[in-house]
């Protein structure tokens, strides 16, 4: 039996303006503040709570109330990377169930294509140690991750080019994607080499973005939308800063997470019906498969084999075309939560898949350094 | 060792505090890591207290120079600042004494995971000298 739900999610929206490059990053975050307070069907003065988390701003909150003129009661810019909007989640189910605010507003937005700022604008305080020796940010990071788990269990570069393959086949039924057009396994592997053994189409894109989620308690969100969204249980965890500083190369936090969120949402990862994973670089989705316990460690190469997560397979992943096809803004974590909303509400469009009740999404930050794990359900994913 | 033969350009790491201390030992080509004299362990980077049993100033210690390579990485495009030099090979280098060190190995792209390196050293401009690793002939001996 899941969980008691501990949140709701009553309002979702991606900035529409997203792909202009006609606004900043904090215009971007109000657009779709807006649409997700309208979404919601809330009055803006009943938002007391404000979460945000951004390259561009160093007190981003404090940005989002400015812009939108909301005086919040709680205020949250906690920043462990791109997945800290799914550790959002669970700090609003902590603040709502301590009386410390009733209606929050999640948010994110980001320029990061517009301004040119490639792979860069997210790695501040370099590290002394690494400088001196030019690594790319962050990709060498995973470029490391990914040879390591070559070595220790003989993943090929084609199993890690299926992942790239599923997001593409799933860009192609969503018409917000940035890349459409099919990719095969060779087109991977044709693909000049970034950093050994990732090659261009094992990498995201790089993309502009914005996002917003209103969130309450469940009891509220019955008053309010016929089909909220609960999170049931979530989790997070950080073990580095620094690439340089990982404990493992092949085993993330997201070892914690994953079964720390399926835990407290007492469910079992047979139940989930949809995943959406961050996909920075094709590895890290091997690996989350790995952790979170999909299958075994040193399997998760081999898991992709059967075209399981491509579309119509039996465990759809990734559902919007990911970081690697649809887009990404920087900070990820947004838009995974946003595509398990589409799934759940059952407004995905072509994508849509059959009768979702359970979505898991699995956030990471950093060079894999942070993962934050959240279970949502419907109304018909409840116990 | 010949000096000036892995020299390059890099950016100045902008170091302070404990880390200009471990980039100062690096001008005179001294690898140091840290050992705590209370639980013994081994640590890199250098911090003000053990990462282990938080024991205050651990003890500053010549590392060996070899090791292995612990994973790596040949990087195809340009870093920010190091125009001109691609490919070259980032790896995580796993000292003899234990901690683990980001470096780059120099002098072949023909690395695997877990051959034997030994430390060399490159000046980088700005009166930087850092640690580069080569492949070794022998494999690396403890102690």
């Amino acid at each position: 039996m899941p969980a008691e739900p501990i949140l709701a999610i009553v309002g979702a929206a991606h900035a529409a303006s997203q792909d202009s490059g006609s606004l900043t990053p904090a215009g971007l975050m109000a657009e779709a503040s807006a649409a997700a307070i309208l979404d919601a069907g809330v009055d803006k003065g009943e938002i007391d709570g404000l979460f945000s988390s951004s390259s561009f701003y160093y007190m981003p909150t404090l940005n989002l109330g400015e812009y939108l003129g909301i005086v919040p009661r709680y205020s949250d810019s906690t920043t462990i990377g791109g997945c800290s909007f799914v550790a959002h989640l669970r700090h609003a189910a902590a603040a709502i169930g301590a009386g410390e605010m009733t209606m929050g507003l999640i948010a994110y937005g980001s320029t990061q294509r517009s301004i040119g700022s490639r792979f860069v604008k997210s790695m501040s305080e370099p590290l002394p140690y690494e400088v001196p020796y030019g690594p790319l940010w962050p990709i060498a990071g995973y470029a490391m991750q990914a040879q390591r788990h070559m070595y220790e269990f003989g993943t090929t570069s084609e199993q890690l080019a299926e992942v790239a393959v599923s997001a593409r086949s799933w860009a192609g039924l969503n018409p917000a994607a940035t890349m459409r057009k099919p990719i095969t396994i060779d087109d991977v592997l044709d693909s000049p080499m970034i950093a050994s053994p990732l090659h261009r189409l094992d990498c995201c894109l790089v993309t502009d973005g914005g996002g917003a989620l209103v969130v309450t308690s469940p009891e509220r969100a019955a008053d309010l939308v016929e089909d909220p969204v609960y999170l049931l249980g979530a989790a997070e965890a950080h073990v580095a800063r620094y690439m340089s500083a990982l404990p493992s190369f092949v085993t993330s936090p997201g070892a914690l997470t994953g079964p720390a969120a399926l835990e407290k949402a007492q469910v079992s990862l047979g139940d989930i019906d949809h995943f959406q994973m961050y996909d920075p670089f094709t590895i890290a989705v091997i690996i989350a498969v790995e952790d979170i316990g999909l299958c075994a460690k040193g399997e998760g190469g081999a898991f992709f084999e059967d075209r399981k997560t491509r579309p119509g397979g039996s465990l759809p992943l990734n559902t919007d075309g990911g970081g690697l096809s649809h887009r990404h803004p920087g900070m990820l974590g947004m838009n995974l939560v946003l595509e398990a909303v589409a799934q759940l509400t059952q407004s995905a469009g072509d994508r849509q898949i059959a009768d979702p009740k359970l979505s898991l999404v699995h956030g990471l930050g950093g060079v894999y350094t942070s993962t934050a794990t959240a279970v949502l359900a419907n109304r018909s994913g409840l116990g | 060792m010949t000096h000036g033969e892995f020299d390059y350009s890099a950016p100045a790491p902008p170091a302070s505090g404990e880390e200009a201390v471990w980039f100062e030992y690096c001008r005179r080509h001294r690898l140091m890591i840290q050992r705590c004299a209370a639980c013994g362990a081994s640590q890199f980077p250098p911090r003000s207290v053990c990462k282990q049993c938080l024991a205050a100033s651990p003890d500053w210690v010549e590392a060996s120079g070899r090791g292995t390579v612990f994973t790596y990485t040949i990087q195809h495009r340009d870093a920010p600042g190091f125009a001109g030099q691609r490919p070259y090979v980032v790896a995580m280098v796993e000292l003899a004494e234990g901690p683990r060190m980001l470096s780059r190995i120099v002098g072949s792209n023909d690395i695997r995971i877990g051959m034997p390196v030994e430390v060399r050293w490159a000046s980088i401009g700005n009166g930087f000298d850092v640690p580069v690793f080569v492949p070794a002939e022998e494999p690396a001996h403890a102690g």
